[in-house]
Parts: structure tokens; sequence; C-alpha cells
């Protein structure tokens, strides 16, 4: 039970963290 | 057992000791591991490659593709049953993630196309006449979307579980390959070392593909067992005794299981998990207590004395051994579910364990009651303090016992009350789902809360 709570809350993160860093990069690759 | 899994798990005269990698650090290593990895190519490409010819919208795409791509490698590593994975989070777990995470890396590649196609022509989405290495890419997205629904839908249309499992690991060997061919045909800077990075990821997860399917069936085969004895326990209810060829031990904590695979018998050789019903303080067999129902298990009542089979495992987290200082407990079984709790119950006897224990057991009719001689000396024997109640769905006149759905009030009036108490429960998933809601809503902590998905 607490395992897939504590899950739910790590794919959000994962999920956040991903979304950051695909645009981070895209916008250095852009400048170059 | 001497099987790939000898160092897992280590019963020695104070209870199972879980091996260094079921902990908490090594867990919070690979939390933190994880999307370093799914990041790991675009950093690398964006490093080895600098600057970009794509518009700002494109580039975007193309780098949603890089971590999707990535996302659906690494899947490959988390279903490779890897016990250094798997031990500190639970397969469960470990399943369901791989699930949400395949929606992730979809909703990633479906985005892809879009924004490539807004920048560089529509006519890259949705044209009939575009290079080669489009219609690859398209082909990717349309067996990963089909993957995806039918995984979703697989209970819908009624496809059963073998045929699934088939179908799903060989089209994800497909899509795997059509989006690696898709990638490196058509990215402009896949060469040198942006190339070998994208080749390692594929090596990664064809090489997982391929233990889990070929490297890890072969090795099991070294170190069979033989089935001693079949047992009816109930209507198409069966257990089967196993032993290690030659001698050996299995190693496990009770309420985990493992994969079975049985060979040379009538029964289709496909391998499936089945909980240990036995007591690990027995470490020379095991006992997997089984229903007949799908493709598989239809047939176990053809498994016959001297069929000879492999295990994979032991598996879960699903074991009271992991929560030492929990004081009185509260087993909710649903039928064939019992299997989890009998194992515990029977290692609880077997060390002699003064623990009070209240077993709630659901079936249909008082005929599907497994167990019932070997529960009744476990309550005489007072050693674990058990109390037993069986509740019926359908109960004969001369029942007088409980008789109804067992929920949430019922469980909180048989249990004496749910306060300081360990729920651990292994039932169908809509009682499951009751069950958790009602005990949440009473205040019982979720750290309080063992449910074991067989099911998922």
């Amino acid at each position: 039970m607490q395992r897939f709570r504590w899950m739910n809350l790590y794919v959000v993160l994962v999920t956040g963290a991903l979304g950051c860093a695909i645009a981070v990069v895209s916008i250095l690759r852009r400048a170059g | 057992m001497r099987t790939l899994d000898e160092k897992r798990i280590a019963v020695d005269g104070n209870g199972p000791v879980w091996p260094w990698f079921a902990g908490r650090a090594w867990a919070v290593l690979l939390l933190t591991l994880y999307p370093l990895l799914a990041v790991a190519p675009l950093a690398a490409f964006a490093i080895l490659h600098r600057g970009s010819d794509h518009l700002g919208g494109a580039e975007v795409g193309v780098d949603c593709a890089v971590v999707g791509f990535t996302i659906l490698a690494l899947q490959f590593v988390l279903t490779a049953r890897l016990s250094w994975v798997e031990a500190p989070f639970g397969l469960d777990v470990l399943l369901v993630f791989h699930r949400v995470m395949a929606l992730v890396a979809t909703a990633l590649l479906c985005v892809h196309p879009v924004l490539v196609a807004r920048d560089e022509g529509w006519p890259l989405l949705v044209g009939w006449h575009p290079p080669w290495t489009v219609w690859v890419g398209r082909a990717a997205l349309a067996v990963l979307l089909g993957q995806v629904i039918v995984g979703l839908g697989r209970r819908v249309i009624r496809l059963p579980y073998e045929r699934w499992r088939l179908l799903h690991h060989s089209t994800a060997l497909t899509l795997l390959a059509l989006g690696f061919i898709h990638s490196v045909a058509i990215g402009d800077d896949m060469h040198g070392g942006v190339l070998l990075v994208w080749c390692t990821l594929l090596a990664v997860a064809l090489g997982s593909w391929l233990y889990g399917r070929i490297g890890r069936p072969s090795l099991l085969l070294r170190h069979p067992c033989r089935v001693l004895e079949t047992k009816r326990e109930g209507p198409r209810v069966w257990t089967l005794t196993l032993a290690p060829q030659g001698g050996g031990a299995f190693h496990f904590a009770p309420g985990q299981f493992q994969f079975l695979r049985l060979h040379g018998s009538e029964v289709s050789s496909e391998e499936h998990p089945f909980t240990i019903a036995s007591s690990p303080a027995r470490p020379d067999r095991i006992s997997l207590t089984i229903k007949e129902s799908g493709d598989f298990t239809g047939g176990i009542s053809r498994v016959r004395p001297g069929d000879y089979a492999t295990v994979h495992g032991p598996f879960g987290r699903f074991s009271h051994t992991l929560h030492p200082h929990e004081g009185d407990l509260v087993f909710v079984a649903g039928g064939v579910g019992i299997t989890p709790l009998m194992s515990m119950l029977r290692y609880m006897r077997d060390r002699s364990e003064s623990r009070r224990i209240v077993l709630l057991v659901a079936c249909r009719t008082a005929a599907e009651l497994l167990f019932t001689d070997e529960l009744d000396a476990m309550e005489v024997g007072g050693r674990p303090a058990l109390k037993v109640v069986p509740v019926l769905d359908t109960a004969p006149p001369s029942w007088v016992g409980e008789t109804g759905p067992l929920d949430f009030d019922r469980l909180a009036r048989l249990c004496g009350g749910v306060k300081g108490k360990a729920f651990y429960l292994c039932c169908p998933p809509a009682m499951m789902e009751a069950l958790i809601r009602g005990l949440r809503r009473a205040g019982v902590s979720p750290r309080h809360i063992h449910a074991d998905y067989f099911s998922l």
C-alpha cells in the first residue's frame, strides 16, 4: 500500500524532471 | 535452492535475512539512477553534437523522441526480473511502474511527430509519399499504440493472459527494432559518439530481453526440481510439492512467490507466477497451491509426481517478516488468496511464535474453504494465537458462521476494531480496494496495510 503511494509520487517527480530536462537541452542545443 | 538467486534470502535462527539490495539505501540509489539514465542519451547527444538544425518546436519533438525511446529501452531492464532491481520495491510495484512509464513514453513519442511536422511540414505526419524512414517511424508508433491499447484493454477484449504475454514480448522487440532503425536512418547526427551511445542503449535492452527469454531459462535448467506430490485441496484447487533434484534448499521469505515452469508434463511449458504456500522453515521443498482457471492452470490437475520443473524466484515483499515491529495482525484471504498467508502462518507455527492473528477467509461456498484441518489444528495449538473466521457468500442451512460479503464493517467487527493492528490482504481486486478504502477512512496508516496484488 505504502509502496504504491511512494511510486505514484515518484512517477510525478520523474515525469516533471524529464520534461524539464527536455526543455533545457532543447534550448541549449538551439542556442548552439 | 541452488538457483540463480541463491544469495537472495537466507533463513537463519532469527528468521529470513533479506539481502542488502532489498534495503532502503539501494532503493534510493536506483530511484536516483533511473531519471539520470532516462536523460543520459539526450545529455550525451547534446554534449557530443552541439547545436541543432531544427527549429525550436522540432528540436523539442526530437528530444521527446530520444527520451521516449530511452524509457522504452529501460523497460526491458525493469521487466527482466533482475533480483537487484526487484528486491527493494517488489515485482508488483515494478510492473505498475513499467505500465505507467510506458504511458509516459507513449505520450512523448506521440508528441514527437506532431512537433516535428509542425515545423518541417505536415506531409511528414499525414502525407502518403514521405521517405521510407518516416514510414518506419509511423510503423513504430502504430505498434506502440497497439501495444498500449491491447495492454489496457486485454480484460475487456478477454485476451487470455498467456496469449497477451506472448504478443507483448514479441511486439516489444519489434517496436525496439523499428524505433532504432527509424532514429538511426533519419537522425542527421547519428554517427560517431552519438551512434555509439544509441547502440549501447539498444544492446542493454536487447541483452535484457535475451537474458529473460533465453539465457535465464537455460541457466535454470541446470537446477531442475521434481514434482514430489500433487494433492487436491478443494474444487479445482491443487497443491504441487516440489523438491530440488539432487538435494539443496529453497531460500525464501514467507509470503513470497516464484515463477514456475513445468517441463515434460501435459501442461503448457509457459512460465507462471505462483505464491509459495509452505514454510521456509522446511527449505528442502516448496508447495504451491494453484486454482485451475487460465490456459496454464486449467491443466494443473494433469501434473504427475516425477514431472520436472524449474522455478525462478523468490519475488515480492508481501511478508510479515519485513515488519517485525507490528503487533496484532489481521489476515484477509479471498479464496485461493490464502496461499501467501498460509506460508506466513505455517512459518509462525514452525517457529512457535506467540503473535495474535485473526484470519478472515472469504469464499463462495464452504466447499471452497482450504486447509481447514490444518487451520483448526493451529487454532488449538495456540502458537500463533490464531482465530480463523470463514465468511461465506452462500451458506448451507446448517452453517452457523458468517454469511454475506466481507466488507469493511464486517472486517472491523470480526477483528475487534482496527486500531493498532496491521492488515495483510490477498483477495480479488474489488474487495481489496473496498477494504483498503474502509481501512484508510478508519484512520489505519498505509504503512500498516499490506496488499498482495496477485492479478496485476
